[in-house]
């Protein structure tokens, strides 16, 4: 009986490979949790980390798909899984990947009651909901959805390449309260997001043709800085590493956390991560696309020469009723703030 | 160490995870096949059109129009098939038959319609034509398509101030099949 679960324990361990960031809230003994909660409560005098080696982690989570009910070996057609896939999407459904390496950690404890952290961090933070309607568009085009309005709602997404310097303090009020803080200084050195569209195109039975098409209230926002410059692509991955640490696009941010012990066993503990902005003024470039357009088609002319000017018209009208603008001005980005809290019960 | 060895049963179901064999490679085998329609042409004649600058009846007036429709490099790669689809109004008072040719930039026919007869008072024809690319390759070569309107010869001529007008309107849908 033992061997059998001795193997079995060894099988469950061998198939344990990794783990995400957010597995370490609350887990005093790694002073990691402390970029989790500022208000964690430890117990030891100080830390240092290893350079590139005591911070990295990495996670990838999806909401409403998942890689299985894609990729799963089960003998049905992909197309058949995806179209099941796209089908059962909900405008809420998203997907995010989050990276962290932290290239400088450290802290001491001060005056028994305080204890004091530093460090600097390189993130990746990208979120992007599913753009449903315009998935539903790629793969099956507007002809089995007459009268259906394709919206642009649902094309939101944000990415960040940062660097991050920290310092924060925590300090125990009392037996019972910790309370804490991190003051950030964001160094982006890339950021693209896209948020608030709006607009419809409706494919509906027509009055002079078989169909009108309608482009209705077009309002698209496309923000990018650090990508382009001098209207190029930066193609060098070396100016990348190199705006996170004090680039030209700086914000700041704080973290607020704070742990109640309730009994003895019974702890409350929670925190707000990375309240704060990032202004970005330079290697901007934001492009916006707005308004209406009615399409129904091009009315023929017998006996004349105008019929090739009918398209150009339509080129024309097209672009001059939702024009594409582009400009390089400044803008603020928030950061994605995060929400953590536990309730832990010690037996 | 029996109980240390039941914690450990049950840590081990509680923290366990498991994950379902993937493979990847299934992407390479995706298609994706929008079907995309859109309006094309339209026009309504009244049989004063049909008289040149000397009072004559023609039999037939003719249109050229550019046709942008496989200018796009992604429709024109993966395009498998293309419908027609016109309705049609023959609001006059004989046949009229309309020949649909499509040409390319030397007015070289590519692909032609069969000549479609509506007969005189036909208020809604219907008239579908299904191109099956793979074996009628050149109509993605299109940049023009030439329509030709011909009246039966009954003998009379229209009266040119009738209101009475003939109505064609149009639409074509696009079958792609693309890999990712």
């Amino acid at each position: 009986m033992r061997n059998i679960v001795n193997l079995i324990l060894c099988l469950v361990f061998f198939q344990i490979s990794a783990q995400k960031k957010q597995i370490l809230y609350n887990f005093a003994e790694l002073p990691q949790t402390l970029l989790l909660n500022p208000a964690s409560e430890l117990n030891y005098k100080f830390h240092l980390g290893l350079p590139f080696l005591s911070g990295v982690s990495s996670d990838y989570g999806s909401k409403g798909v998942v890689l299985s009910d894609i990729f799963a070996k089960d003998n049905r057609s992909i197309n058949d899984k995806i179209a099941e896939a796209i089908q059962n999407l909900s405008y809420r459904d998203f997907t995010n990947i989050n990276t962290q390496i932290e290239i400088l950690s450290g802290g001491f404890r001060f005056k028994d009651d305080y204890y004091i952290s530093f460090g600097f961090y390189q993130e990746l933070d990208a979120i992007g909901y599913y753009p449903k309607d315009a998935l539903d568009f790629i793969s099956e085009g507007n002809a089995p959805h007459i009268n259906r309005a394709f919206s642009a709602a649902g094309i939101i997404y944000k990415v960040d390449f940062l660097g991050v310097l920290h310092a924060g303090i925590s300090k125990k009020v009392n037996e019972n309260l910790t309370i804490g803080g991190r003051f950030k200084i964001y160094s982006s050195a890339l950021n693209l997001e896209s948020n608030n569209n709006t607009g419809l195109f409706t494919t509906n039975g027509g009055t002079n043709n078989i169909y009108t098409h309608y482009l209705t209230d077009v309002n698209l926002k496309f923000r990018t800085s650090g990508l382009i410059e001098n209207n190029e692509y930066i193609t060098d991955p070396s100016s990348y590493l190199k705006n996170t640490f004090f680039g030209s696009n700086m914000g700041i941010g704080f973290d607020f956390g704070a742990t109640y012990r309730i009994t003895p066993q019974l702890e409350f503990s929670g925190s707000i991560l990375d309240l704060g902005f990032i202004n970005h003024n330079t290697n901007t470039k934001n492009t916006s696309v707005t308004g209406n357009f009615v399409f129904e088609g091009v009315a023929l002319e017998f006996n004349s020469d105008d019929n090739f000017e009918n398209w150009n018209e339509i080129d024309q009208r097209f672009q001059d009723e939702i024009p594409v603008t582009d400009d390089f001005e400044s803008y603020i980005s928030w950061r994605s703030t995060k929400l953590n809290w536990a309730l832990k019960y010690s037996f | 160490m029996k109980r240390v060895l039941q914690l450990s049963v049950i840590c081990c179901l509680l923290f366990n995870s498991c994950y379902e064999e993937l493979n990847f490679d299934q992407i390479n085998d995706y298609v994706y096949k929008p079907v995309v329609t859109s309006s094309l042409i339209f026009f309504s004649v009244v049989p004063g059109q049909f008289f040149n600058d000397l009072g004559i009846q023609e039999r037939s007036i003719t249109s050229v129009s550019g046709f942008r429709v496989f200018e796009d490099s992604y429709v024109k790669e993966d395009i498998v098939k293309i419908d027609f689809s016109a309705l049609i109004k023959n609001d006059f008072d004989r046949d009229v038959t309309i020949d649909v040719y499509f040409l390319d930039d030397n007015n070289t026919i590519l692909y032609q319609f069969a000549s479609i007869v509506t007969s005189a008072g036909d208020l809604e024809n219907n008239y579908t034509e299904e191109v099956f690319v793979n074996t009628s390759p050149t109509i993605i070569n299109t940049t023009k398509v030439k329509i030709r309107a011909e009246l039966e010869d009954i003998g009379t001529s229209l009266n040119p101030n009738a209101t009475s007008d003939f109505e064609l309107k149009s639409s074509v849908t696009l079958y792609i099949e693309s890999e990712i």
